[in-house]
């Protein structure tokens, strides 16, 4: 029952947990993981502490994995079993990465079956596997997103009719060339498959909002020297650190740092300071914290309570040209002394009262920064949540046929070849709604032409 | 061989039309002691519609017979009047072959070709009853009270089952204008227990050719260089023209040449005026017709209520022969009465003073539903006996004919106890015919289109013997001469294939030359001086290698589940997960293997996933008792 495909799936249920366990099945497993984890040995059934790094290079999290051997997995092919942080960001994006190399998205129950039939099931469980397999197949449907999947396969189902009609019309002068057909006149398909490509990329590029979405927000620290930034910054990441980034690259010169807080990812980059005077390196430094805090969806700003930095404030301001709403003023260190800065610079922005120390309100500020995320995220546009990775590797995979039949018709390629890379189309398309049925085509060839001589 | 009641043979044939030939030539060149049985000797093979062979899907298909050994290519090849390859101008996977044939000549050299087949024998007789013995068949009994005994059984009646012809409120009862109808054969078959459903199919009026005004019509002449349908390139003229090689019965003249044109002319809005004042005389529109016609092949009454906007319709006139002046008139097939008939002939171009010498006529008739039957075409309900052609719900000589062809063999093959000859999609359109009739059924005479096959790119009608060698090989279906060629001009075309991919030049591979459409005069003067045949087939297979390998892929992926088979009397029943619906499906289909029950509508992956751990499971039972 050895398959050729390799097969990912997630292992767990959406949604948070502290562990989130993908797994992916089939013969490249062993070569994924000397990849992906640069893994010099790999020694079957233990258990390894890896950095997760996608195709782009980019790591998306520090995970533990093993390898099974064929034969000695659950399902009896070789395996792979990858447990990251809980987060459906980062799930989805080694999903995503896992998909992009060239691993298939797996069937409901696939893997239970494929337990099954290599003999790793008792005979007598068999019942249960197919109560598995039917519920996994249910749990699709009716899962929380049940709504979006709703909206997003009634929009592909119009698209498979528009897709469809355009067959239907090269088909019948495929299939009819002597039933005195009125002259072929491809500018209504034309029209039609850009219409659809349009579409195609609407709902693509709600999918890559997603993917941008699931990089994490940007979060950048700024603050005076002596504010505590470090110490602040530790104590926010705390345990639900998620990664230490230490790439080479644009972020050399910052300290950048993964957090997972609620459903949301957040990258919190910790800057060298806007106005720290010096040579011309620290001034190319200050270049790039303004680069930086140009890109932040929110900037934590860091004030000593017991210092007097209000000037330092409001000059960074101006410097940064920085709009009060993307600011969270956290005043630090109010275990020492409690100064209650409340000058006249601070109103209009959001301030927060912070012990990076002991600890104090750090908590606090937590719940009440989810809350304003939670609050962003449900002012973006709805298609953006709903696309999900196995979703979207079937519209890339259409829409990329598409354009080919859309090159094809402009070009007056031989019709056969553009319904080849239409009907391709419609089988990713159909991996969203249900199979796409070839009667659909007679039937719309039918109603549309008179046809017999 | 003597024809008598004490005569047992292996195999009998109930039908002497297109499916029937070749049926019975089929399992009498493989060995099979066969009968055939026609009702009338004199309408062996006869073309009761329009007199022509091949067009889109179905040219591909008699390709497909030649490389299977049937007769229908070689009969149209040397019969042929006049020979047109269609879609020219598109690519090679959707052009296809079309003959006009010379309707009696075609009859007479098939009536021959099986009067001199080794192991079969030829009667006159109408099947009345079949004889079945615990629920196998054992023989026939006909109105002659001669009884025939056979380990299989064909039936290839087509639409002489309770066959009923309508012009306008006249009713005749036969299968075909002039001939008879069989009633006696339904009852037998409704009585072992076979459900017959009724379709209704119709034909266009019959007119002299002097009676035609040709002037501003427009004439449709044959190609100068025509595409014949049987492969000359693999066999030696002995092989191809066996008839014509002896003596007195040469050919008065060389395939293709000589060839004669048809016609095209157009109905006009009075047309529509007759046809619209006058439905309420047509019984299809009264209701008196109940079984369902073909939509690709409407009546005149159906065009003109279905289309109102059309102003007018085209019309082919085709000769029916070199030595008659009888005309088909494509594309006014009717049920109207005759005297609407005539006025409505009288408003189109150039049949002003038409003289008309059949009327045209609906005609319903009881098939069997196909999804009783096996993919070897046996019967579920009844071991050995078969079926195939217009009785299957098919309508056309071609699918008629690779029907009787493939239940010929595998009527043999269930004789011998043998695996049956099964085509998959991406063989064959044969292939896609007969699994799309025992997996979906049809609703209407069904037709061949190319769109019916999903890997219709790999099955061009150049390649059908490359395709089906393996099959001829196994079922011993070719002479050996024959087969060593074909397996020869496969090695060619890989070889070439794999030379022109493979030397790349300053400007990349020959193959990429090819792709790009540049001036293959370029290539190799060892390719250039190869046949045709494979030069065509080469360059083919390398100029569209993306998408042929995409779709080979994709039938890849639905292989491995037509390899598990299901086993016969499999429980559908109590299967947790199943929903109803698909219960029922499953039941009523019988699917033979895993990736018939999934291309089931209404069965769908999760059901496909449940299966497949079910037949493991009984699999691995049946191991542990062994």
């Amino acid at each position: 029952m050895a398959s050729k495909d390799t097969i990912v799936a997630p292992a767990t249920a959406d949604g948070e947990s502290a562990i989130s366990v993908i797994r992916v099945g089939g013969p490249s497993c062993e070569s994924l993981a000397r990849d992906i984890f640069h893994a010099r040995s790999l020694e079957p059934r233990k258990s390894q502490l890896g950095q997760y790094r996608a195709l782009n290079g980019i790591i998306i999290d520090q995970v533990v994995f093993t390898y099974f051997k064929r034969d000695a997995s659950y399902t009896g092919e070789p395996t792979l079993e990858i447990s990251s942080h809980g987060n459906p960001f980062i799930t989805r994006k080694i999903l995503d990465d896992l998909l992009s190399r060239g691993c298939r998205a797996a069937d409901p129950g696939e893997f239970t079956r494929l337990a099954f039939l290599n003999g790793k099931m008792d005979l007598t469980q068999a019942e249960s596997v197919l109560e598995v397999i039917r519920a996994r197949s249910d749990h699709a449907l009716a899962s929380a997103n049940a709504k979006l999947n709703g909206v997003i396969k009634n929009t592909v189902k119009l698209l498979v009719t528009n897709v469809l009609s355009v067959i239907a019309t090269l088909e019948a002068y495929i299939d009819f060339p002597e039933d005195g057909l009125p002259e072929e006149n491809m500018e209504e398909s034309e029209t039609i498959l850009f219409k659809v490509i349009e579409e195609l990329e609407g709902l693509i590029s709600h999918a890559d909002a997603y993917e941008q979405n699931s990089e994490g927000l940007r979060v950048v620290i700024l603050g005076a020297v002596n504010a505590g930034k470090s110490s602040f910054m530790n104590a926010f990441l705390g345990e639900d650190r998620v990664l230490v980034s230490d790439e080479p690259g644009t972020t050399r010169d910052f300290v950048e740092s993964r957090i997972a807080l609620g459903s949301h990812l957040i990258n919190l980059v910790d800057t060298a300071g806007i106005r720290e005077t010096g040579g011309p390196v620290e001034i190319l430094g200050i270049e790039k914290t303004r680069a930086q805090i140009a890109t932040g969806e929110f900037i934590f700003y860091v004030l000593d309570s017991a210092g007097r930095q209000e000037d330092g404030f409001t000059q960074d301001l101006e410097l940064a040209n920085i709009e009060k709403e993307r600011i969270l003023v956290i005043e630090n260190k109010i275990d020492k002394q409690n100064s209650e800065i409340h000058s006249e610079v601070l109103r209009g922005s959001r301030h927060f009262r912070v012990s990076a120390l002991t600890g104090e309100g750090i908590k606090g500020f937590k719940n009440d920064f989810e809350k304003i995320l939670d609050s962003v995220q449900a002012s973006m546009p709805k298609g953006a949540i709903l696309v999900n990775a196995r979703q979207a590797a079937a519209l890339k995979h259409s829409e990329e046929s598409i354009r080919k039949a859309f090159r094809g018709v402009t070009m007056s390629d031989s019709p056969e070849l553009i319904v080849s890379d239409l009907r391709f189309a419609l089988i990713s398309l159909g991996e969203i709604t249900e199979p796409i049925d070839n009667d659909l085509v007679l039937d719309e060839l039918f109603k549309n032409f008179c046809i017999g001589k | 061989m003597p024809t008598n009641s004490e005569a047992r043979f292996d195999v009998l044939v109930c039908g002497g039309g297109h499916a029937g030939c070749e049926a019975a030539l089929a399992a009498a060149r493989i060995g099979g002691r066969t009968l055939i049985l026609t009702g009338n000797i004199d309408s062996i093979a006869q073309m009761s519609c329009n007199p022509a062979i091949g067009g889109q899907a179905k040219g591909q298909i008699v390709r497909e017979i030649d490389a299977l050994g049937g007769e229908m290519a070689v009969n149209t090849d040397t019969t042929g009047i006049q020979f047109r390859l269609l879609n020219a101008s598109k690519g090679p996977a959707v052009q296809a072959p079309r003959a006009q044939c010379d309707k009696k000549a075609y009859q007479f050299r098939m009536k021959h070709i099986l009067e001199l087949q080794e192991n079969l024998s030829l009667f006159q007789g109408i099947v009345s009853e079949l004889i079945i013995n615990k629920g196998r068949i054992c023989g026939v009994d006909t109105n002659l009270g001669v009884k025939f005994y056979g380990e299989s059984v064909i039936v290839t009646t087509g639409t002489f089952l309770r066959g009923m012809m309508h012009i306008g409120k006249n009713q005749n009862e036969g299968g075909r204008l002039g001939d008879f109808s069989s009633n006696t054969l339904s009852n037998s078959l409704m009585k072992s227990g076979i459900e017959l459903n009724r379709l209704k199919t119709g034909t266009p009026p019959r007119i002299l050719g002097s009676s035609i005004d040709f002037n501003g019509l427009l004439e449709q002449k044959g190609d100068d260089d025509p595409t014949f349908f049987s492969f000359f390139d693999t066999r030696g003229a002995e092989d191809l023209f066996h008839v014509e090689q002896e003596g007195q019965r040469k050919l008065g003249w060389t395939p293709g040449n000589q060839q004669v044109s048809c016609w095209t002319t157009y109905t006009s809005s009075k047309t529509n005026q007759l046809v619209r004042r006058n439905l309420k005389r047509s019984p299809l529109y009264k209701g008196i017709i109940e079984g369902a016609g073909p939509r690709y092949c409407p009546s005149i009454e159906d065009k003109v209520v279905r289309f109102a906007q059309r102003e007018r319709h085209l019309v082919f006139l085709e000769p029916e022969g070199r030595n008659t002046d009888e005309w088909y008139v494509n594309g006014m097939s009717t049920s109207l009465p005759f005297d609407v008939q005539i006025d409505m002939l009288r408003t189109v171009k150039g049949l002003e003073s038409v003289r008309v010498l059949r009327p045209a006529y609906a005609v319903e008739y009881d098939f069997a539903p196909p999804t009783q039957l096996l993919s070897s075409l046996e019967s579920k309900k009844i071991e050995g006996l078969f079926f195939a052609g217009q009785i299957n719900g098919t309508s056309g000589y071609e699918e008629a004919a690779a029907q009787g062809l493939i239940a010929g063999v595998n009527a043999v093959m269930k004789v011998r106890g043998e695996d049956p000859l099964v085509l998959g999609r991406d063989e064959a359109y044969i292939g896609v015919l007969i699994d799309d009739l025992v997996t979906k059924g049809t609703k209407e005479p069904y037709r061949m289109f190319t769109s019916r096959a999903e890997y219709r790119l790999m099955l061009n009608h150049g390649s059908a013997e490359i395709r089906l060698a393996k099959h001829a090989r196994r079922h011993n279906l070719l002479t050996k001469k024959r087969l060593g060629n074909i397996e020869g001009k496969i090695d060619s075309i890989k070889k070439w294939i794999n030379l022109l991919e493979g030397k790349a030049g300053p400007h990349g591979t020959y193959g990429d030359l090819i792709r790009r459409g540049g001036d293959t005069s370029k290539l190799p003067n060892e390719f250039l001086g190869l046949t045709q045949a494979i030069r065509a087939e080469v360059l083919y297979q390398v100029g569209f290698r993306g998408y042929l390998e995409r779709e080979a892929k994709q039938a890849e992926k639905f292989k491995s589940l037509d390899l598990i088979r299901i086993p016969e009397g499999f429980e559908y029943k109590g299967i947790t997960g199943l929903k109803q619906e698909c219960i029922e499906k499953l039941e009523s289909i019988q699917p033979y293997t895993l990736g018939q029950a999934g291309r089931i509508s209404g069965v769908n992956p999760t059901d496909i996933s449940i299966l497949m751990v079910l037949l493991a499971k009984t699999g691995k039972k049946r191991d542990l008792v062994e």
